[in-house]
């Protein structure tokens, strides 16, 4: 007991003096100091801080702080900050919070900004910039646009026989896929996870319905044509043509379905192609979402790199904010070398530099490009977007365990969401 | 204890405890053996106990891909100040709060209790106006005061304080011990295996601190163990091999400390011997 | 009585006052400051509307009022409540039955105490990802492998509305099953071998010596262990989160899951906090009465 009491009391002494030396910040006459929000694992901080050591090297009078966390609870931090007044200076954002952000001015306003300097708006894929964009004015600059593809196990196809669909490939032919599969012991044709909204979005779309009206401000999954879109996936698996459990499973699941040979397709984004392109021996695809009445029918998804209304440096964040998403910038071509998603500004040479067609998947370009003109479709995002989720989402389940049907589980909702859309108008 | 016991009960006991064991260990070896596997192995073998080989290339990627050593200094430095902190300030409230009478005890004591019923994902931001206004936010200080002050080691003393007899303290009142020596050498003594539960709870606790250091520490140089590892899940591609061998790095201190506090439980039933 | 005896009395108390004061001083000092000042902030944040970026403004009741007609919080505080009272006296019980096991003189006593705490130091993350696999419900999950050989299941676990909890709370106790483990060890090094001697002689048997000696004498323990495990059980989250995400259907959402979404998620503190404040008086209220019956059951002294 002594030693660990003489250990334990040496090492509190030890810290009480190196927390003593509290770091007397000198007020910098040199150089600026701004500071980047954003999430990320090792790899992903990897390529910022080149970017960031890129962007100090060619920007002298202007030093990058980041401020980093794992994405889980990278929001959550992000807000006390913004509570606490000291939110970063430029700072990511996932389009799911950029609407409530803006709309509680958490923002600032670039358009005049981007006039004053040229940034060639149309160089990125225009999806990207209308996730940037509230109320008609940009108050950022795209980062990771991407979609949310079809991800097609190859290996497992061929188990069934089976050739890649064509990319207008519909309904129909998804349910054929699905039901190839009956016949194999414990391999299913589709699994998904319902934890997030979008899970049902892209066979809504097929069938020609959405989440809201044309101005968001009515929900409406509960037409006839977005539940019977919802309701034809929960019949497939209702009749055991898709793993059970599907229903609580998350990403890690199925990635491991996937990678295990069990399940043909499954919804997937970049990043779910950057763990399974670590499996060896692995052949997928990437492919648009099956259509319908409407060919949209594929999540076009983009983040946010926008700058704090409230930040003192905005001219320094601004120049920094060019470096890493503008047009002109070098913060593309370093992202593209990392390959770790595929571009965001729409150009031949970042493609070059992402897409490898000795890894799989290997029409990744030729799928984004037609994903990005022909089927991509944005999700309606609207502030009170999460609230519309956590209950949409448990309502989803509902219909997979059979406890409602699809119809009656969104006009069960509809009310509710109504009133989150109304109180969250503003 | 009690003397003999019947063998078929002896069995059952075992049995029972072995049964407990698998159930227990299994899924937790599962971490260990997990942090030896391939990116692939995690994935498609998943229910595999004993890796393929047991190579450590996650370890060294691990320390590969962060300042390892600088996290876990940080954590070490933090948790050690807030344990003794823990231990010595509970103790003496507990003492106050069991042994001593005073107007309002219970109710303080109540008020005390009440700080833990208020889930702490509230008190985050209100905590982290406090500290933006006393200057500290990026120390080390908010991890220190927030874990020293909670309630709940001094609840814990307090229990465990009202069991030791008062007829011991009366003893040494008559010998004209005043109230700190009392509270030295009577009620600590005979509180070893006490504080030493403590001690281990509330290193369990700080060493895995996530959500206060998440939001009140930044910088690079100040992140704990626990805020250097949500990092290697920060992104959608994780690589869980690595997760589990840095998991395993981080939770090994902990259960060698364990261990060696052991020795203060049993040592405790040696000394308290002379109760009763 | 004299004058003077009146006069030592209170000076002694004055006396006891001033130590019990001094005592108190280091922990009361931080905790005013660390936990009672946020606490309080965060209680009379629950009268306003703040969605932590523009200032707050004051509501008055009307959070109150919407909590009281809002289902998903009434299906929170069912869900939390039936966790409560499902996992904490089966913890419990499990919890002490080991701790007077491994309180005897048994081989391998030592390796079986470490074991039972190593569920304490795995982090939420890797109780998903271990749980997950395990309780798939395809006869492949390993779970449902293991009852098919007793020829039960195969169990849907966390995939269907009835069984969801239940398995929830079945990792909840796994995972806390040597926390409170060792607790209740601590309790029992303190009950001093004599008394055991003496039950010995009188010839009491193991129910009797529960009963009469090692229950009474670990009572104050007991209180402890009863009012902190209702307390972290009403604040169920991290399981939850990792482990079903609150689903299926809302059958695992939480109470306090709700809060953080309704701060974090839905940017509403003001909601939150006031939520925070309705569970805080329902603890408190289970805490008050348990604090009366323990008046009936524990033994101080």
């Amino acid at each position: 007991m002594k030693k660990l009491t003489a250990i334990i009391v040496t090492l509190a002494v030890l810290l009480l003096f190196s927390c003593q030396k509290k770091e007397t910040q000198v007020v910098e006459k040199g150089p600026v100091t701004v500071q980047y929000g954003f999430w990320g694992n090792p790899d992903a901080i990897g390529v910022e801080q080149e970017i960031i050591d890129a962007f100090e090297a060619s920007n002298g009078n202007i030093k990058v702080e980041p401020v980093v966390s794992a994405y889980n609870e990278y929001h959550t931090k992000l807000l006390t900050l913004l509570a606490g007044g000291n939110a970063p200076d430029v700072m990511r954002i996932d389009s799911y919070f950029f609407q409530d952000f803006t709309q509680m001015s958490a923002l600032q306003q670039l358009d005049e900004l981007v006039a004053r300097d040229n940034v060639n708006l149309k160089a990125y894929y225009q999806q990207g910039v209308t996730e940037n964009t509230f109320k008609g004015k940009l108050y950022g600059l795209p980062w990771g646009t991407a979609a949310i593809y079809m991800l097609i196990n190859l290996d497992v196809m061929d188990q069934a026989g089976l050739d890649l669909p064509s990319l207008d490939w519909d309904m129909d032919d998804f349910e054929e896929i699905i039901r190839a599969f009956a016949k194999i012991d414990d391999v299913y044709g589709y699994a998904f996870e319902l934890n997030n909204m979008s899970a049902m979005l892209p066979f809504v779309w097929a069938n020609g319905a959405d989440l809201f009206n044309a101005d968001k401000s009515k929900f409406a999954m509960n037409s006839a044509a977005a539940a019977a879109g919802m309701q034809r996936i929960a019949d497939l698996y209702q009749e055991g043509l898709m793993p059970q459990d599907s229903v609580t499973a998350d990403a890690e699941t199925l990635t491991r379905w996937f990678i295990n040979n069990k399940v043909a397709l499954r919804m997937g984004s970049a990043a779910e192609i950057l763990s399974l392109q670590k499996v060896e021996g692995i052949r997928f695809e990437a492919w648009p979402m099956p259509t319908g009445v409407s060919k949209e029918a594929t999540i076009f998804k983009s983040n946010i790199i926008g700058l704090n209304s409230k930040s003192k440096k905005t001219e320094d964040a601004w120049i920094f904010l060019k470096f890493l998403r503008g047009p002109e910038g070098q913060g593309e071509t370093l992202y593209m070398q990392a390959k770790r998603m595929p571009p965001t500004i729409d150009d031949q040479k970042y493609w070059n530099l992402y897409a490898d067609t000795t890894k799989y998947p290997k029409m990744i370009e030729e799928n984004s490009r037609k994903i990005a003109a022909t089927y991509g479709h944005n999700l309606p995002i609207r502030p009170g977007w999460l609230e519309v989720q956590q209950l949409l989402c448990p309502a989803y389940q509902q219909i997979f365990l059979g406890e409602l049907s699809a119809k009656d589980a969104m006009d069960d909702i509809a009310p509710k969401v109504q009133a989150v859309l109304d109180r969250t108008a503003k | 204890m009690i003397g003999k016991t019947k063998p078929t009960t002896v069995v059952f006991i075992y049995l029972f405890l072995v049964f407990l064991f698998f159930v227990i260990f299994v899924p937790f070896w599962w971490t260990v053996a997990t942090s030896f596997k391939t990116f692939d192995e995690v994935y498609t073998r998943s229910y595999a106990l004993i890796p393929n080989q047991f190579n450590l290339d996650n370890y060294r990627a691990v320390f590969d891909s962060m300042p390892f050593g600088m996290y876990f200094w940080n954590t070490v430095k933090v948790s050690s100040v807030v344990c003794l902190g823990t231990l010595l300030t509970s103790a003496m409230a507990a003492y106050a709060f069991s042994r001593l009478h005073f107007p309002g005890r219970d109710l303080l004591f109540f008020l005390y209790l009440s700080t833990l019923m208020i889930p702490r994902q509230v008190v985050l931001v209100p905590n982290f106006i406090l500290f933006k206004w006393m200057g500290l936010l990026d120390t080390h200080w908010t991890l220190v005061f927030t874990g020293i002050f909670t309630a709940y080691g001094t609840f814990l003393l307090r229990q465990f304080f009202f069991g030791i007899p008062r007829e011991l303290e009366e003893a040494a009142i008559v010998d004209g011990y005043g109230y700190f020596s009392r509270f030295v050498r009577i009620i600590l003594p005979l509180s070893k295996p006490a504080l030493a539960t403590l001690l281990i709870i509330t290193l369990l606790n700080i060493w895995n601190e996530y959500l206060y250091a998440l939001v009140f520490i930044n910088s690079d140089v100040k992140r704990t163990l626990t805020l250097g590892l949500s990092l290697l899940r920060g992104d959608m591609d994780v690589q869980w091999n690595l997760v589990m061998a840095a998991t395993t790095l981080s939770i090994l201190p902990i259960v060698a400390i364990y261990l060696s506090a052991q020795r203060f439980f049993v040592e405790g039933i040696a000394l308290t011997g002379v109760k009763g | 009585m004299s004058k003077l005896p009146q006069n030592y009395v209170s000076q002694q108390k004055r006396k006891e006052y001033l130590a019990a004061f001094l005592f108190l001083l280091p922990n009361l000092i931080g905790f005013v400051l660390f936990m009672l000042i946020p606490t309080v902030g965060s209680f009379l944040l629950g009268f306003t509307d703040w969605n932590l970026l523009t200032s707050p403004t004051f509501a008055g009741l009307s959070n109150f009022k919407e909590i009281f007609a809002d289902d998903l919080f009434w299906k929170t505080a069912g869900n939390t409540i039936y966790y409560v009272f499902i996992k904490v006296p089966l913890n419990l019980f499990l919890s002490l039955l080991l701790a007077i096991l491994l309180n005897r003189k048994i081989h391998g006593r030592d390796l079986f105490r470490v074991v039972t705490f190593l569920p304490m130091v795995c982090s939420s993350v890797s109780i998903a990802l271990i749980w997950r696999p395990l309780m798939e419900s395809s006869e492949q999950g390993l779970l449902n492998h293991f009852f098919s050989w007793l020829h039960m299941g195969p169990f849907p676990w966390i995939n269907s509305i009835e069984w969801a909890m239940p398995s929830v709370i079945l990792v909840g106790i796994w995972k806390e099953l040597g926390y409170f483990m060792v607790i209740f060890l601590a309790g029992l090094q303190g009950i001093s071998k004599t008394y055991y001697e003496a039950a010995e002689i009188d010839g009491a048997g193991p129910i009797r010596v529960f009963t009469h000696i090692t229950f009474p004498l670990i009572s104050p323990t007991t209180f402890f262990v009863f009012v902190t495990s209702i307390i972290g059980s009403f604040q169920i989250f991290d399981l939850t989160s990792v482990l079903t995400g609150g689903g299926p259907g809302n059958a695992t959402n939480s109470m306090v899951m709700y809060i953080y979404q309704a701060g974090f998620r839905f940017f509403r503190m003001g909601y939150a906090s006031a939520l925070s404040l309705v569970l805080f008086v329902v603890i408190f209220f289970f805490t008050v009465i348990q604090d009366r019956a323990s008046k009936k059951w524990v033994h101080y002294d």
